[in-house]
């Protein structure tokens, strides 16, 4: 028994539930026989991956979807040695570059140049290349992206490599300009909602339209999170009542708490505490970008127009410092107490204002 | 050897000093010996004694009425007390001689008119006083005048005999100082039993000695005649007269350091190879030259006149051999009683003063003497008078040895009074002052027991040590020795009986090694030291010192007397110094050489808790020496200041205790220095620099306090006493601060604070990243001086350790748990890390736990299933829940039933799914390995003794945890799901494996 978002992914292009005009472009590419590099990238939960494995099949049939773990080791020049999973089938491999932090490079060097140098074995097979699946892309090096740019020109026949990236903004524009971008847009609330009633159609359960909308809604576009959220609901109570509390992520629900502090109580001791917070977030691994934008935006939902604009650019500061620097905590707090700080003058004056 | 017989008069003054030396050693008892010396020799002719005898019988019957008028005549001419012309009449004596050769030849024409009365009356007091020479000692005082008196009644007899009478005279005069052994009386007996003596040279001095006023051309002719002799002489000399005779010191190697010698003349029992071989093996140095650098000239038989007169002129002490050996045995401490040392050194300082003295006093001494000699013309009788006088003068002159000898006796004994007066403030700095400088630690090294800082106490370390140590063969040394129990290293009143080592441990010094090695004094025991200087590898340690420890002490038979013994202990200094390649497994022969050990040993180290010490401490009675307290090192310290004259104030030293965090080594060292600046400079205020802890550090740059004082390099400072560690501690702590600023400013200044903690920390990622390390000046600026000034008060609150280290470390492992977990079940879903820590990992948590708790045992299927679904390992389920547990939140699996959650495990394990991955070792062993390592430790100490070779134990290692390993994939099957339980097993099976 999965979970009903993995259970019921699509398996194929055809059978994609929305942007069905790029699923068409898509199959028309591999039916084509061959195709470019291609970069997929979009929000998280948008559907990418699911993209990418129909993409993979309609070029190799079932047989990518045997699929096997495998543990490559290799050193650096360092001597340190490091591990790396991949998950493969006989047509590709599935390779995430950023598990190894910095050394991604060698990553990139070795293990990508040697699959894309070995030609197919199976010569009467469908197709005479790989495919490489780089996930995370983003994340890549700059030091990786550029060993990669090479790699991807000069092993062309032997291999296609499919980026998948959230953003385009990390890349390199040398990479970019080699690979055919497919932005896989988030569903909008509609195609979520369709969705939810779908699967509950082929579990057997009923679904108020609403709920379903509210569950979109709550979901922040986010396919993945709204099809949990949903089995989530179920769990706790079936037959669904519009009026039913759906469950958020804890972290969220923490996240929120956290900001309900600082807002009701600017003092020394509440930075201190809401420090302990901050540490129990980092350490969860919730990632920092999260963090602050949820943070953000539960802060300014009572502020003055003036102060929220105030605030945001503090904040992409801080963010922006955070980015640059190394212990998030750090730039968390001076957040935090400069919030604090923009907040009690704010409402004192209000208060001044008012007698 | 050019230089003519007046060199022979100088050396008078000299000798008398030495003289005065050798009435010490006189006083010590040793055998006298006689000097082999010219005038012993030369009367050997009957003729010569028969002269003398009679001469002296005459000078006896009117020597009375000679010396008054005598006494009378120096009275009217010089107004001079009579104990100052007592003490330079042998300067007195040379002066006249050597500054006015041409005012002798009135002298000498003069008595040519009453020569044979003269003579006669010279030759009966010549008699009488040698009847009278051993208690007449007045007559001595003027022989002066009487000499020169009968020298030149002699010059006119031209008798042969007479001139033979003469020569002995002079000799008598001149050798008589050289000779100090030599009581008078003995002369005459003596000269007659030794005749080896080259005879050839000494008529011929006696010769010039008559002519060289006649005419110039002669006497150059003489001198040159004169000087060949001497050749002649020193060519013919004879070895040392006594040789081998004496027994040669054997002194410490070190005990004549940076002394420089000099010989002239032949020794009495050492040949020239042997005294240099002498004087160089005990740390001296022996020159040919004479310069000021010479220290001692050593003066034998025939001493070369124009090295005694140099000397002389650079007041250089007078040795004889006899004082040589004598100043070996003082100086290497062989003749004990510090009196004699003592002694010793007062005449040396009493023969500076003197011969400083007598310098400051020639001039007026010559002045004397010319005056005598424009008066010696006044009348004749009266010149007569003084001729004899000066005769009787030239030949008594031994006679004043005696009382002047006695003088000086007497003056070292008052002067020794004063020092014995002196002694309790200064006796060793006396010593020090005239050797090399001696640093104050070792000076003020405690000498007894009763003087060792803080250990005074009945139960102090020192006194257990006692305890210990006196009872050490009762305990062990008996073959029916009683049963002993260890003690638990808790009770506090142990005497250490059952163990046979000791460890005394603390820091650096408080007297550690001064305690162990007077306490062993003090028991009589013999020490073997070893520290950290020597090697004390497992494989020397066992050749040298295991030996060492079964045989018995000598040093007792050689230094008291007593009988060899077995008493000796083992000092084992510094042991936690014995570490690195040299010193490989010393440590573990140690603690055998303990175990088997006939005598007590000690250990001392400073750090106790070093891992190569805990084994160690197991085998030895713990002493824990601690910092003594501040009032019992001032007392000790004042003392020091009183006795080394340093006046100092109280503040000042307590200052100067505290800075130097009660080390009382660095304290001396403080105070010594403290001592040497006074001298040049005011006194300044001793400035503290003692190390910082981060804790202190963190303190400092939020106190206001400290603000007003310092600089903002001072505070800059602050950051730099552990620039990594600091700004961890400034962001610790800022929050506790309370800024001494109006309330309502105190958030701003907090944000801003924190705002330049968060610049600090990108410029520290900046500087990490890119080795740019000239960028720490700015961040000691943003991450400390900013965040201090803006909260300049003080903290409120303890100083907390960084928390962010273990915050980091524990976000290092969850993120390792969530790749694990993505890793495992990155078949089935599609999101990576991120993802799924945002997203999957509630709902799986409830879609594994919800079944168990709301079905119990029915939903064990249920769960199963999924975990399977997703290729998860019964792990990967603690991982799950521990990654999504937040605080304030009920752990879900709380609620499920032990019962249901032992079937879990066993469905699961029963079910035994394929998986897509291999299993990784490495995950489980690091698991096991952590779980391991509180028992590890514990048996640490066990396998320490057990395994020789690191190596060996490393490899043992590794093959344990492979074991465990193994084992605990053979364990899990079996074992029921409570982990814990799986756990204890591992640890189990892992010992066993280890053994």
């Amino acid at each position: 028994m999965s979970l009903w978002v993995d259970k019921y992914r699509p398996k194929d292009l055809s059978k994609l539930d929305y942007h069905k005009e790029q699923a068409e472009n898509l199959k028309k590419l591999t039916q084509r026989g061959d195709f470019p590099h291609l970069l997929i990238y979009g929000p998280s939960g948008a559907g990418k991956k699911t993209r990418i494995m129909c993409i993979l099949k309609d070029l190799y049939g079932c047989g990518v979807e045997r699929l096997r773990m495998e543990q490559l080791n290799f050193t650096t020049p360092s001597k340190k040695k490091l591990e790396i999973m991949t998950v493969s089938s006989n047509y590709h491999i599935e390779i995430n570059p950023s598990d190894v932090g910095m050394y991604d490079r060698i990553v990139v060097m070795d293990l990508i140049k040697n699959v894309a140098q070995t030609q197919q074995l199976d010569v009467n097979g469908q197709r005479e290349f790989k495919v490489i699946v780089l996930t995370d892309v983003d994340n890549l090096t700059r030091d990786a992206q550029h060993a990669l740019r090479r790699t991807m020109e000069k092993y062309i026949t032997n291999c296609r490599l499919i980026l998948c990236a959230n953003s385009t903004s990390r890349l390199t524009p040398a990479i970019r300009s080699r690979c055919l971008g497919i932005r896989v847009p988030a569903p909008t609330i509609t195609e979520i909602s369709s969705i939810l009633q779908n699967i509950c159609k082929k579990e057997g359960l009923t679904i108020p339209s609403e709920f379903a909308q509210k569950i979109a809604e709550k979901s922040n576009r986010n396919v993945r999170r709204a099809i949990l959220m949903c089995e989530a609901c179920k769990v706790e109570q079936y037959p669904f009542s519009v009026k039913q509390n759906i469950a958020e992520p804890d972290w969220l629900m923490f996240i929120r708490a956290m900001s309900r502090k600082i807002s009701q109580e600017q003092s020394v001791n509440t930075l201190a505490n809401v420090r302990g917070d901050l540490y129990e977030l980092i350490i969860h691994g919730i990632p920092n970008n999260i963090i602050f934008q949820t943070m953000v935006s539960e802060l300014v939902k009572n502020c003055d127009i003036s102060l929220k604009s105030e605030i945001i650019s503090q904040a992409a500061f801080f963010e922006h410092r955070l980015q640059h620097g190394n212990k998030a905590i750090f730039h968390f707090e001076a957040f935090v107490a400069k919030f604090m700080c923009l907040y009690k003058k704010f409402l004192e004056d209000t208060v001044g204002d008012v007698f | 050897m050019s230089k003519d017989i007046r060199s022979f008069f100088k050396v008078l003054p000299t000798n008398n000093k030495t003289k005065s030396t050798s009435s010490n050693t006189i006083k010590n008892k040793r055998p006298v010996i006689v000097d082999s010396s010219d005038e012993d020799i030369i009367p050997d002719t009957p003729k010569q004694e028969k002269v003398a005898n009679r001469t002296k019988k005459r000078r006896l019957q009117c020597s009375d009425s000679d010396n008054e008028q005598n006494v009378l005549l120096k009275k009217k001419i010089i107004s001079q007390s009579k104990d100052l012309t007592n003490q330079l009449r042998p300067v007195d004596i040379s002066s006249t001689f050597s500054n006015t050769p041409i005012k002798q030849s009135p002298v000498v024409y003069k008595p040519l008119q009453e020569k044979p009365q003269e003579e006669k009356k010279i030759v009966k007091r010549k008699k009488k006083e040698k009847v009278n020479s051993k208690n007449n000692t007045e007559l001595g005082i003027h022989n002066d005048a009487n000499f020169e008196q009968s020298l030149l009644d002699l010059d006119e007899d031209f008798l042969i005999a007479n001139v033979d009478a003469l020569d002995k005279s002079i000799n008598d005069a001149l050798n008589g100082t050289n000779d100090k052994a030599v009581p008078d009386t003995l002369i005459g007996s003596k000269a007659q039993e030794i005749k080896e003596t080259p005879k050839s040279s000494t008529p011929k001095p006696k010769k010039i000695e008559e002519h060289h006023d006649v005419d110039p051309d002669q006497e150059r002719y003489e001198r040159k005649i004169q000087s060949y002799a001497l050749y002649q002489k020193y060519l013919n000399r004879s070895g040392p007269a006594h040789h081998g005779s004496k027994e040669i010191p054997k002194g410490t190697p070190d005990c004549l350091n940076g002394l420089c010698f000099l010989r002239t003349g032949v020794l009495d029992s050492l040949e020239n190879d042997e005294f240099v071989s002498l004087v160089k093996d005990h740390g001296g140095r022996v020159v040919n030259g004479v310069s000021k650098k010479v220290n001692y000239v050593v003066v034998g038989e025939d001493p070369g006149p124009a090295k005694l007169e140099k000397a002389k002129n650079y007041g250089i002490n007078m040795l004889t051999e006899d004082e040589l050996l004598d100043l070996i045995r003082v100086k290497s401490g062989l003749i004990k009683p510090p009196l004699q040392e003592n002694t010793h050194l007062k005449t040396n300082s009493v023969e500076n003063s003197k011969s400083t003295d007598s310098n400051r006093h020639t001039p007026l001494v010559i002045k004397e003497s010319e005056h005598s000699n424009t008066s010696q013309k006044l009348t004749d009788s009266d010149s007569k008078h003084k001729v004899s006088n000066s005769k009787n003068e030239k030949k008594e002159t031994k006679p004043i040895f005696k009382p002047q000898s006695n003088k000086t006796v007497n003056a070292t004994k008052t002067v020794e009074q004063k020092v014995l007066r002196q002694e309790p403030k200064s006796s060793q700095l006396l010593e020090v002052k005239k050797d090399v400088y001696v640093p104050w630690t070792e000076k003020h090294k405690p000498q007894s027991i009763k003087s060792i800082i803080g250990q005074q106490t009945e139960k102090s370390n020192m006194n257990r040590l006692i305890v210990w140590l006196q009872n050490w063969y009762t305990n062990h040394g008996s073959k029916n020795k009683p049963k002993l129990i260890k003690p638990s290293p808790w009770s506090k009143n142990d005497d250490g009986a059952y163990f046979k080592a000791a460890l005394l441990s603390g820091p650096p010094g408080i007297g550690k090694t001064t305690t162990a090695t007077l306490v062993a004094k003090e028991l009589g025991f013999d020490v073997v030291e070893f520290n950290a200087s020597d090697t004390r590898s497992k494989k020397l340690l066992h050749e040298e010192v295991s030996q060492l420890l079964t045989t018995t002490s000598l040093a007792g038979y050689f230094t008291g007397g007593s009988a060899p013994t077995k008493k000796h202990v083992l000092l084992m200094d510094e042991v936690d110094g014995m570490a690195g390649n040299e010193d490989r497994g010393g440590i573990q022969e140690l603690i055998s050489l303990i175990k088997n050990s006939n005598i007590p040993v000690i250990c001392m180290c400073n750090d106790r808790n070093h891992p190569k010490i805990r084994s160690l401490s197991n085998y030895c009675f713990d002493l824990r020496f601690s910092r003594p307290r501040m009032e019992q090192i001032k007392g000790a310290m004042m003392s020091v200041c009183f006795k080394e004259g340093v006046k100092i104030n109280s503040e000042a030293l307590s200052e100067i205790i505290t800075s130097a965090g009660m080390d009382v080594r660095q304290i001396l060292t403080h105070l010594s220095l403290w001592s040497a600046e006074k001298e040049t400079s005011d006194i300044k205020k001793p400035k503290k620099d003692s190390p910082l802890g981060p804790w202190e550090v963190c303190r400092l740059v939020f106190s206001a306090e400290n603000h007003k004082t310092s600089t903002i390099s001072d505070q800059e400072k602050l950051f730099f006493y552990d620039y990594s560690l600091a700004p961890l501690f400034v962001h610790e702590n800022y929050l506790k601060v309370l800024p001494h600023a109006p309330k309502n400013e105190h958030l701003e200044r907090f944000s801003a604070a924190a705002n330049c903690i968060s610049l600090g920390d990108i410029v520290d990622t900046q500087i990490r990243r890119n080795n740019n390390w000239s960028l720490l000046n700015m961040e000691a600026m943003c991450s400390s001086v900013l965040p201090g000034s803006y909260l300049s008060g003080h903290v409120n609150a303890q100083i907390d350790f960084p928390n962010w280290l273990g915050k980091n470390s524990k976000r290092g492992k969850f993120v390792r748990l969530l790749g694990e977990l993505q890793a495992h079940m990155r078949t089935s879903i599609s999101g990576n890390r991120n993802e799924l820590n945002l997203d999957y990992l509630s709902s799986l948590r409830s879609s594994l736990v919800n079944p168990l708790i709301k079905k119990g045992a029915g939903g064990v299927d249920d769960s199963v299933s999924v975990m399977h679904n997703y290729n998860l390992l019964r792990e990967d389920l603690d991982s799950i829940l521990e990654l999504a547990q937040w605080p304030k939140q009920k752990d879900p699996m709380n609620m499920v039933d032990s019962k249901v959650k032992a079937a879990f495990t066993r469905s699961f394990n029963k079910a035994n799914a394929k998986l897509p991955y291999a299993v990784q070792a490495a995950v489980t062993k690091k698991r096991n390995a952590v779980n391991n390592e509180d028992g590890y430790d514990l048996s640490e100490e066990e396998e320490e003794e057990m395994e020789d070779d690191k190596d060996i134990s490393k490899d043992a290692m590794i093959k344990t945890k492979k074991t465990t390993a193994r084992s605990t994939k053979k364990d899990e099957p079996s074992t029921s799901g409570n982990k814990r339980a799986t756990k204890a097993s591992n640890a189990r099976t892992s010992k066993k494996a280890k053994k």
